[in-house]
Order: structure tokens, then C-alpha cells, then sequence
């Protein structure tokens, strides 16, 4: 790979390379293999050039006035005894402006500290929004980078496959229709033990409230379903939860910028509501 | 080349042509680049729906008063310097005395304007915050992280009329009417340059505020 | 969530729990109040986005005996857990990581020297209870539904026997 750079004319080191503690993920290690300066200048351009219609893209971009005020509102920041290069304006310096400045003529190794900035050492938690004078969005700014690593391919490996989940199964950890429905069966036998007649109702049309849990609380923690169970009966709510696919409110699609996965778990919880005719939809994320 | 600028011809085209050129680039621009970031705004789905006067408003004028917003009051010495600095950029150029004469020759129009000796130390505190922003884009460690060659020119164009037209006033340095040219050509170009670079910010500045203050209001949170 | 037009309304928890309390539909036993002073983590998407801050006040107030001991800052100003915008989902790779960058989260945690923190989000939830272990701190997170279901009062029909 690093040829092919040399032939193009871009240095492989001219970019400034952060010291952090190496993490190994196959979802950067392996996927960076498969990069090359060319696919990456596709990509970037092509979301980029989206960008250029976009005011929320646009607007910051010449709006920046590199005052760093941004960077006592992050916690990565100051976690890290004021580490400039964790500083939201210094990370989309790091990883947009740079993408910008060179069209999209990076390399793969680029690419890769460009995925853990934006993955691994930034929440989009919007706070540097609030402490921003302009209130500029530097998450949405970070985001459209994070778009551009997805397409890549260069997506930590745990959160790619959670995607890969919802996108097939429209939850996070691959559980089936069967499980599901097992599951809550089970959560209403076990609440039974403390509190009489305790009912999980599956598919009840029209009720006024439809609960949309976690993916990991069937799989994982059960607990959460005993105690939604156990307040939503001695509330006397009518409640219930949908028996086909969509009952997840995790969306990993929003977190890796997938709108494509992200539009259909969306989707997916209006329709089931939509089917049953339900008033209210209670998200637990 | 000090006789070229001696050269009357050139003091009869910076106060009258350039300065026009100056104003119309500086208006047309200004309208031009709102214009295209508004109709731009128009094509996204998100950005209209959510836009509310009345929480624009709230976001904009807690930020605009000095110490309203938490950023503000963690930072004291920032928020002064550059309030004070914001304010003598704007207030000094349009509140000037020598300007309004200079109107008054022209259109036999005047208005209120600033005592000579407080224009005087208002255009010291200017220059005296732009070196403090000079300062802190080398000395503090994350505004060097971010600081590119474009952040200096753009510091250099507003300071470079408010330092000359101080030299001019105090006629130091260079002859009076060296010095005032210079004024003129460095006032020309900060108002061309204002819609076409960061200094744009002065103009985007109500529009980012205005969007990201519905944003936040209409998730019924704050932003200041 | 938090969209205009959206077409069926759509509730976080803590909100559909606040409407529950407050509405007198579940009632606390006074008697299985939590204990002992408590600290409130602010979920970014319920306070920044959704702007709940004080519906989770209101509900800690109502189940628990303890005075609310606030993180400095906090409600929208709070920092985030660390563990959002896919930051627990990147994975156990990245777990040492995300625990030195919530170092600030320890740190507001410790100020209040509170053993039980409210963290009403899955995400916080999870993120605070590994920042807790590493940095050898003491105390646990609480999510909404655990503390509502200890503390609420069950009606003699519901009791089993």
C-alpha cells in the first residue's frame, strides 16, 4: 500500500500521528488492509460533495474562527490533562479540515487514526455545541466523518456488528423472533413468583402504550423486563410489545452514521406501532 | 515607491473610488453569502422546521451579553478581551469623528460621535486585544494546535487598520498622509475580505446561533 | 426521538415514569426509600436533547430519602459518561481507553461522595459502573427502573399468597 502512496505523490508521515496506546481491532487492523488512497478519495468526495449542499456541513466550516474555546467543554480533554490534540476543535481539524485540505488524498493509515478519533475518543455528546460562541455543531461535523469511515468499511468491531444485526434481524444481537417471545414469556412466568397475575401482553392491539427495550435486555439483562413488567401492571397501564421484528430502540446505525439501517429500525418501530394501533411509544434509549 | 504613494492620484483614489468599491463588495458580499447560506438551509429537511424566532432570539442575547453564558464565565479574561475588542471593531469605525467629518464633506450628513480621547483609548484597547489574541494563538496550547497561517492573516487585517489610523491620529512613524492611506487601503480591504473569509463570521455568527439555539430550545434544553 | 411531526409520540422512560409518579398512578412505600445520599448523571440524550433534567430530579426526590448531592456542573451542563454516541458499543477493545477519558466523570463522582449515583440511560448505566471499577472507586450506578421497582408501593391484589 504504502507504493502505491509514494507513486501518488502523497506522503505516507506529513500528517500529524497522535501518540495513544495501541488498541487492536480487527475492524480497523483488517479492514485498513483492504484500503487504498483511491477508495478513499472516492468516498470522501462523494460524501463530501453531499456536504457541500448541506448548510448544517457548510456553515461551520467558514464559520470556525480556531478560537479553541470548544475544548473545556469535552471531557476527553480534560480527562487527558489538557491534551490539545483532544480537543473537539482539534479533532475535527485532525480529521475533516485534513480530508478537506487534501480532496480526499490520504492513505490508509490516515484513514485509520481518522476512525479512532472519531469512534474512539469522541461521544457526540453536543456538548461543545453549548460552549461553542457560534453554537456550532461540531457532533454533526464529526459525524459526516464517521459516515465516511463507515462506508470503508473502518468501524470498531463490535459496534459493525451490531449494525450487521439490525440490519438482518432489526436488533442489536442477532436474537430471533422465537427468542423474543420466549424470553418474555419467561420474564412473566419469573415476575410471577412477586407480584399475582403479572401479564407481558405480546401484540395487543390497541393499547395505549408499546415498551421498545434494549436489545440487550432480552438477551442479557432480564432484569430490565421483570421491573417494566412489575411497574407497568401495578400501574394498571395498558401496555404491550410488539411480537415481530422492530421491538429494539438500540439504533448502532445512528452511532456509525448507517442512515440506511438507521432509517429502517426507525421505521421498523413506527410501523409495528402503526400495525397496533398503539397511542404512545415508550423508547428505553 | 515613496513618491508613488506621495502621489495625490492615489490619495483621491482611495478615498473616493476604493472606498466605494470597498462598501459595494462589502454589502453585495455580505447579502450574497447569507443569501446562499439561507437557500442553502432551505434544502435540508432539518434545519427550517425547527427554526423559531423567539428561541433564536433567547440563544443569541444570552450570548451576546457578557458573562450570560457559562463559557463566558469560565473563561473571564477571553470573554473581556474579546468583548472588549467586538465592540471597539464595530462602535470606533462607524462612531469616529474624523469619519463623520469625512461623511459630513461628502453627503452633509452626520451623526453622534465619540470623544477624541475616548476614540484614542478605544482603538488602544483594539490593538491591545489583537496582541493578546496574538499571544494566545502561540502560547496556548490548544489554540496553537488549531492555528493555521490563515488565522494570523485574518488577525493582521483587522489590526492593521486600527493601528495605523492610531498612527495616523497621533501622526507617529510615518508622515500623516502615508499613514492615512495605508488606513484607507487596510479599511478597504478588511471590509472586502469580510464576506469572502473567516472574518464571514461576523455574519454567520446570528445564523449558527439562531439554529443551534432552536435546536436546543426545541429539545426543550439550553444552550447558553 | 425528538422529532417534529413524528407521526405516534414517542417517550423516554423517564418521562413515562415521571407522568406515573405524578399522576399518583404508582406511589411510593415510604418505607423502602433508597437510603443515603445520591448523585444524578445526566444522560446526554435525555437532558441535552430532551431536556428532562428536572423530571429526574422529581423522581429521585420521590424515592429516595437521601439528599441530592448535584455533580458539578450538572443538568445540561454535565459531561457525558463516556459511554454514548456508540462509545460502549465500540466494544471491550477500547475499555481502558474509554475509562481514562471518563477521568473527569471520577473525578465529579468523587466531589460529591455519593455511593449511589441515578443514571437513568443504558448507556450511563453501564459506562459509570466500569469507570467505578477503574478507578477503584466505591458505590454503584442505579438505573430508573431498578430503583422505581424497589421503592414502589405494591397493592395487597397484586401481592402473591
Amino acid at each position: 500500500m504504502a507504493e502505491v502512496s509514494v507513486k501518488e505523490g502523497v506522503e505516507t508521515r506529513d500528517w500529524i500521528e497522535l501518540k495513544r496506546k495501541p488498541v487492536a481491532d480487527i475492524g480497523f487492523d483488517e479492514t485498513v488492509k483492504n484500503l487504498t488512497t483511491e477508495k478513499i478519495e472516492k468516498v470522501v468526495n462523494a460524501v463530501l460533495n453531499i456536504g457541500k449542499n448541506a448548510a448544517r456541513f457548510m456553515a461551520p466550516l467558514e464559520t470556525c474562527i480556531h478560537c479553541a474555546l470548544c475544548s473545556t467543554a469535552c471531557h476527553w480533554y480534560l480527562s487527558h490533562d489538557k491534551d490539545p490534540t483532544y480537543a473537539p476543535v482539534a479533532k475535527v481539524k485532525m480529521t475533516l479540515w485534513e480530508l478537506i485540505k487534501r480532496k480526499g488524498k490520504v492513505s490508509p493509515e490516515f484513514m485509520k487514526q481518522v476512525a479512532r478519533i472519531v469512534f474512539c475518543e469522541c461521544n457526540l455528546c453536543r456538548r461543545c455545541s453549548m460552549y461553542c460562541p457560534f453554537g456550532l455543531d461540531i457532533a454533526y461535523q464529526l459525524g459526516m466523518v464517521r459516515r465516511i469511515c463507515f462506508i470503508l468499511g473502518l468501524v470498531p468491531q463490535n459496534i459493525l456488528d451490531q449494525t450487521h444485526s439490525l440490519s438482518a434481524t432489526l436488533n442489536q444481537l442477532w436474537l430471533t423472533q422465537g427468542d423474543w417471545i420466549d424470553t418474555m414469556q419467561w420474564q412473566e412466568e419469573e415476575v410471577r413468583a412477586e407480584i399475582k397475575n403479572v401479564r407481558i401482553p405480546i401484540d395487543k392491539e390497541g393499547a395505549d402504550v408499546m415498551w421498545c427495550p434494549l436489545g440487550t435486555e432480552p438477551k442479557v439483562a432480564t432484569y430490565h423486563i421483570a421491573r417494566t413488567a412489575k411497574i407497568m401492571n401495578v400501574a394498571g397501564i395498558d401496555w404491550t410489545v410488539s411480537a415481530q421484528d422492530g421491538w429494539d430502540s438500540a439504533n448502532m446505525g445512528m452511532f456509525i452514521r448507517d442512515m440506511e439501517t438507521m432509517q429502517r429500525v426507525v421505521r421498523g418501530i413506527y410501523d409495528n406501532a402503526m400495525r397496533l394501533k398503539i397511542k404512545r411509544v415508550v423508547l428505553t434509549e | 515607491m515613496y513618491d508613488f504613494i506621495k502621489d495625490p492620484s492615489i490619495y483621491n483614489f482611495v478615498r473616493g473610488p476604493l472606498v466605494w468599491i470597498a462598501f459595494l463588495v462589502f454589502i453585495g458580499g455580505s447579502i450574497y453569502k447569507i443569501r446562499e447560506m439561507v437557500l442553502l438551509a432551505k434544502k435540508e429537511k432539518v434545519v427550517y422546521p425547527y427554526m423559531d424566532l423567539k428561541l433564536s432570539l433567547r440563544s443569541l442575547l444570552h450570548w451576546l451579553i457578557p458573562f450570560n453564558s457559562r463559557n463566558w464565565r469560565l473563561r473571564p479574561v477571553v470573554t473581556t478581551v474579546t468583548f472588549l475588542f467586538h465592540i471597539g471593531l464595530v462602535i470606533l469605525p462607524v462612531f469616529l469623528l474624523a469619519h463623520n467629518v469625512l461623511i459630513y464633506e461628502s453627503w452633509g450628513i452626520s451623526w453622534w460621535t465619540l470623544s477624541e480621547g475616548l476614540s484614542d483609548i478605544m482603538a488602544m484597547i483594539v490593538i491591545g486585544c489583537c496582541i493578546f489574541f496574538a499571544l494566545r494563538r502561540i502560547f496556548a496550547p490548544e489554540v496553537r494546535f488549531v492555528t493555521f497561517a490563515d488565522d494570523y492573516l485574518i488577525l493582521a487585517i483587522a489590526f492593521l487598520p486600527f493601528i495605523t489610523g492610531f498612527l495616523a491620529y497621533h501622526q507617529w512613524l510615518l508622515p500623516h498622509k502615508i499613514m492615512v492611506i495605508l488606513h484607507m487601503i487596510f479599511g478597504s480591504l478588511m471590509l472586502i475580505t469580510i464576506p469572502f473569509t473567516r472574518l464571514g463570521h461576523m455574519l454567520y455568527f446570528f445564523l449558527t446561533r439562531a439554529y443551534m439555539g432552536s435546536d436546543q430550545g426545541y429539545r426543550h434544553s439550553k444552550d447558553w | 426521538m425528538g422529532w417534529k411531526d413524528s407521526p405516534i409520540e414517542t417517550l423516554h422512560p423517564i418521562e413515562f415514569y415521571y407522568e406515573l409518579v405524578s399522576t399518583g398512578r404508582i406511589k411510593i412505600d415510604k418505607n423502602k426509600k433508597i437510603k443515603g445520599p445520591i448523585t444524578i448523571q445526566d444522560p446526554c440524550n435525555l437532558v441535552r436533547l430532551r431536556g428532562a433534567g428536572e423530571k429526574v430530579r422529581y423522581l429521585v426526590n420521590a424515592t429516595c430519602e437521601g439528599p441530592i448531592i448535584e455533580m458539578q456542573p450538572n443538568r445540561e451542563h454535565n459531561f457525558c459518561c463516556n459511554g454514548g454516541g456508540g462509545g460502549n458499543a465500540i466494544g471491550p477493545p477500547w475499555k481502558r481507553n474509554r475509562c481514562e477519558g471518563a477521568r473527569v466523570k471520577a473525578e465529579q463522582i468523587i466531589a460529591t461522595g455519593c455511593h449511589n449515583i441515578c443514571a437513568p440511560c443504558h448507556n450511563c448505566y453501564t459506562s459509570i459502573n466500569d469507570v467505578l471499577k477503574f478507578y477503584n472507586l466505591e458505590g454503584h450506578a442505579m438505573f430508573m427502573d431498578e430503583i422505581l421497582a424497589e421503592t414502589m408501593e405494591v397493592p395487597e391484589e397484586f401481592k402473591v399468597g
